[in-house]
């Protein structure tokens, strides 16, 4: 069989997004596969990072990748305002990731194959971060690894800012006592 | 774990965490982008008392679309307003007199899709702007100004075997497409233009190694039949880029200049399909001394832990061994069988299970699969492999029996790979080889069960 790795004829991703993202999202709603993928690009690894430490393993984050970028398309036309999009996709990133960890134990760290070797201590912080209350972690890596502002979060969990910002100090010292 | 000797902020270290995970390569994500727009989104509201284009519709040939017709300026090569096209295309569209095509100009790769709109209007001046890979393949700004009588069609192309799994969502249809197997795309959340509805429609095809996805746009919800029939007559223009056996190697299609843009001079039919490819060819081998091929079969292995999948389908083929050199391809043949294929990290899926050099020539020579008479056995999982002194000329006759009808394609992902494949859930194939004069060389079977088998003739011996 030949080699067909295809990764010898990849493309830069620089001509992505001359359109803004609430266009792109507008298209993709429209029917655009090509939006969508471009939305892809931009935001699937972000997305792919945060299953990567929640789920502990690449072939679960792969997964809940692919059923994330599903339901996204397929959900698209239901999203009313495009400039949400980002928020959007998290809240069905953290929904599938939690179907996905449901009933599953953590797996040993050794197994974490999307890790870089650990030059910065990145085991370590996987390591607290799986050491953490759920509750704590969800915060965390919604607020830290995704970028959502706390009233996202609070928006995407259903609970109150103030509960946000608790938990979020609360989670912060956890860590940090955790790597100290 | 680490213990530094300064306390560090959860915030450093979540953003270290951050930059120091891997992420999928750029091909996986537009691989994983597109499953997901080839899965159906939940099936809209009904459109008003017009669900989908009927046949009686379709029927009724229009009007010449003269006044609804505006010509588009020039864009390079990318646009082919009327009468003017004599440039290459690929894949994409013809224009019809009075349309404007606007397209990629190059056929899709395992990376990226092509695209190609058609339409009957001028197109707004900032879809020229962007041209067809900055608007996403969607004229969107044309599409919001769509008069009554006005046609948008959007064509995206992707090569079927860099989405095999995507085969069920895209049926198989030959050229011309129809417009009335179209189905009604219009929601309330995803209508272009909600104040002033446009009629939309989607049409999704298989046709030869491309997945085809086509949007209608009409400039009204209910468009006059004769609308219809002016895009069925552009649709009818059509031209999806494939090469299949038996044909000259044309190239890309074109467009003839005389008469403009009315000639595909390349479309190429499709062949019969059938659940059992049974092909015989010759095949000349490379000089040698002494000259040889070699014969592999090799049983199926499956996966450890998950005994539905394979880690190797069974397979038997033969090579020319000067076919290891890229450079000077020999001729080279194969059967497999199992389903389903095996997944590799970083390789298109390849769902052939029968293949053979486009080197090796039809011949109508009869060569019996028997076995009679010849030593063999079933061969082992990590492969059999036997060189076969052979003369300058050998029949080889390739049989795959297929749960589906397929048919035989060329397949040519390099410079260097030529070859006619059968892809497919196949039940059963069978390899033979035999000299011109008769003498039987190689025999081989292979089986959904994994099991391969192996006989060879006087002139084989085990490879060193």
């Amino acid at each position: 069989m030949p080699n067909l790795d295809p990764s010898a004829e990849r493309t830069p991703i620089s001509a992505r997004a001359e359109l803004g993202e609430p266009e792109l999202v507008r298209r993709a709603q429209l029917g655009s596969s090509a939006a969508f993928e471009q939305l892809v690009l931009a935001r699937g690894p972000q997305v792919y990072r945060y299953f990567a430490v929640r789920l502990v393993d690449e072939a679960s984050a792969r997964d809940a990748l692919q059923e994330t970028l599903i339901a996204a398309w397929q959900g698209l036309p239901r999203l009313r305002d495009g400039s949400r999009f980002w928020p959007w996709l998290c809240g069905i990133a953290a929904h599938k990731a939690t179907d996905a960890a449901r009933g599953r134990s953590h797996a040993p760290l050794h197994d974490a194959q999307a890790v870089e070797p650990d030059e910065d201590g990145i085991l370590d912080v996987r390591a607290a971060l799986a050491a953490l209350p759920e509750h704590f972690r969800e915060v965390l890596l919604l607020r830290h690894l995704l970028g959502l502002s706390e009233a996202e979060v609070a928006g995407l969990l259903d609970v109150r800012l103030g509960t946000v910002k608790s938990r979020a100090n609360r989670a912060r010292k956890a860590l940090e006592e955790l790597l100290r | 774990m680490r213990r530094p000797e300064e306390p560090r902020r959860a915030e450093d270290l979540l953003a270290r965490l951050h930059h120091g995970l891997s992420a999928p390569s750029e091909h996986d994500l537009r691989a994983m982008a597109r499953a997901a727009t080839s899965r159906s989104r939940p099936l809209p509201p009904p459109v008003p008392s017009r669900g989908g284009l009927s046949a009686r519709g379709i029927g009724v040939v229009g009007l010449a679309l003269a006044a609804a017709v505006a010509l588009g300026v020039g864009l390079g090569t990318l646009l082919a307003p009327t009468g003017t096209a004599a440039v290459a295309v690929g894949t994409g569209f013809l224009p019809q007199p009075g349309w404007t095509v606007l397209q990629t100009g190059e056929d899709a790769t395992a990376e990226r899709q092509a695209l190609s709109v058609a339409t009957n209007v001028r197109l707004h001046p900032e879809d020229h702007a962007r041209g067809i890979r900055g608007s996403s393949g969607l004229p969107y700004s044309t599409l919001l100004e769509l008069p009554e009588r006005g046609v948008v069609i959007v064509g995206l192309f992707t090569r079927r075997e860099s989405e095999p799994w995507n085969d069920e969502f895209f049926p198989e249809r030959e050229l011309p497409l129809r417009v009335r197997d179209a189905l009604s795309s219009i929601s309330y959340s995803y209508q272009v233009r909600p104040e002033r509805p446009l009629g939309q429609y989607e049409l999704r095809a298989t046709v030869g190694d491309h997945h085809v996805v086509l949007h209608f746009y009409f400039g009204s919800a209910r468009p006059a039949p004769q609308i219809f029939a002016a895009a069925q007559r552009q649709l009818d223009r059509l031209v999806v880029a494939s090469v299949f056996p038996g044909e000259a190697d044309a190239g890309p299609p074109t467009v003839a200049t005389e008469p403009w843009a009315s000639k595909i001079i390349h479309r190429p039919a499709q062949p019969a399909k059938s659940r059992v490819v049974d092909q015989t060819v010759v095949c000349a081998i490379s000089p040698g001394n002494p000259r040889e091929i070699n014969v592999t079969a090799r049983s199926g292995t499956r996966l450890f832990g998950d005994r539905s999948r394979w880690k190797t389908l069974p397979g038997v083929s033969f090579g020319d061994p000067s076919a290891t050199s890229p450079t000077s391809p020999g001729v080279s043949a194969g059967v497999s069988a199992g389903w389903p294929p095996v997944t590799e990290i970083g390789v298109p899926l390849r769902t052939e299970a029968l293949r053979y050099s486009v080197r090796c020539r039809p011949s109508k020579a009869r060569v019996s699969l028997t076995t009679s008479g010849l030593p063999g056995a079933v061969a082992g999982q990590n492969g059999d492999n036997y060189d076969c002194v052979v003369p300058g000329r050998i029949l080889v006759r390739i049989r795959s029996v297929f749960y589906a009808p397929t048919w035989l394609r060329r397949w040519r992902p390099t410079r260097y790979i030529d070859e006619l494949v059968a892809r497919g859930r196949s039940k059963e194939g069978a390899l033979a080889i035999r000299t011109e004069s008769g003498k039987p060389v190689a025999v081989a079977t292979v089986h959904e069960s994994g099991r391969a088998r192996l006989f060879v003739g006087p002139s084989c011996g085990p490879s060193a």
